[in-house]
């Protein structure tokens, strides 16, 4: 299988997990797809859905974007570490 | 032998590009959330809720055909069961019905008058398909649900409130959200209370020791009709603390709520 397809694969699968299973498999699909998969931005994109379809006003100061902000620091991580990492060289 | 030096620069430059993108991304994105939630809310919620409608269906359909596969005698005895729990519900219903009709006329008698309506709603989504505490129920703006408006289950069991309804589904911010602040009263006691949402259909109360309560009282909601939000399950004191901490459960299990109310309108 390509790298390509598996990749679209994934991307299938966390946005399923995004309506049928709890978040925290969704949580872990997508922090699995940033680190092995480069510059996977559909991740901040699954956030921001999940935060238009769940989120409501209520912790940390009445935000609705927890989804899309931790998505951005997973992806953000993993953009910083993977140059750094001799497991990606 | 001259060697060429290494150009960092170039490598660097290179490395900040996915960075300077993804920051670009998650501004626009975090400004579409700040500036124009409504509109995200209903441009996802009209792709997306025709999908959740069909999963809630097709985990029905396949219960349904779980069922074709049972014994002949399981379906006498279910049956059996099922009948008896209609005699009772029955029953239940009958003196129900009295006690709407006597408080009807006490109402009358006293000038109050009810200016709610009640709307079932079904729930598409629960805690944990979102980390937010939230639900999604099936109805929207349309059937003129608003935000504000009160969510019950079982008729008399306070939920929480309806925080977005511009779409053809309607987001409901559950009391039970952590963090989330109400007023309630312990019904034996009548000793007002604030109780802090704990997330899951929990709350906690920080309570002085004098206050008298144990497990099994009641919580109820005197500024809403008297409506239940939960039951004490737990106190925990100690010795050394001038406070109690008292955890609190909601009669229903929110991560099986399948049909909710919405309560619109005043309330009486």
């Amino acid at each position: 299988m390509t790298r390509a397809a598996s990749r679209i694969i994934l991307d299938g699968f966390i946005l399923a997990s995004l309506l049928y299973l709890p978040w925290w498999i969704t949580a872990l699909a997508a922090a699995a797809g940033c680190f092995l998969f480069e510059s996977f931005f559909e991740a901040v994109a699954f956030g921001f859905i999940a935060d238009c379809l769940y989120g409501v006003p209520g912790r940390f100061g009445g935000t609705t974007f927890e989804g899309t902000l931790a998505a951005s620091v997973i992806l953000g991580l993993s953009l910083y570490l993977r140059p750094h990492l001799r497991y990606y060289k | 032998m001259n060697y060429r030096l290494r150009d960092s620069s170039t490598k660097k430059k290179s490395r900040k590009v996915p960075l300077i993108i993804l920051a670009a991304v998650v501004l626009a994105l975090v400004a579409t959330r700040v500036f124009a939630p409504a509109f995200s809310s209903r441009a996802i919620a009209a792709i997306f809720a025709p999908i959740m409608r069909s999963g809630d269906t097709l985990a029905r359909d396949a219960a349904a055909s779980g069922d074709a596969l049972k014994s002949k005698s399981d379906l006498i005895a279910e049956n059996a069961e099922l009948k008896s729990e209609l005699q009772a519900a029955q029953d239940e219903l009958a003196v129900s019905r009295d006690l709407e009709t006597e408080n009807g006329e006490l109402r009358d008698l006293l000038g109050l008058v009810r200016a709610t309506k009640e709307t079932p709603a079904l729930v598409l989504s629960k805690p944990p398909l979102s980390p937010y505490d939230s639900l999604v129920i099936e109805i929207g703006s349309q059937y003129q649900v608003a935000a504000g408006d009160r969510v019950y289950a079982d008729g008399d069991i306070l939920l929480g409130e309806v925080a977005e309804a511009d779409g053809p589904t309607a987001k409901v911010r559950l009391y039970s959200n952590a963090g989330t602040e109400i007023d309630a009263v312990i019904e034996r006691t009548g000793v007002p209370q604030k109780v802090v949402g704990a997330g899951g259909g929990n709350f906690s109360i920080k309570a002085p020791k004098e206050v008298d309560v144990k497990a099994g009282d009641v919580l109820v909601v005197p500024s809403l009709g008297r409506k239940v939000l939960g039951v004490v399950k737990q106190v925990d004191s100690e010795p050394t603390d001038a406070f109690q901490q008292v955890l609190i459960k909601s009669p229903v299990n929110i991560f099986q709520l399948k049909w909710v109310t919405i309560e619109s309108g005043d309330t009486p």
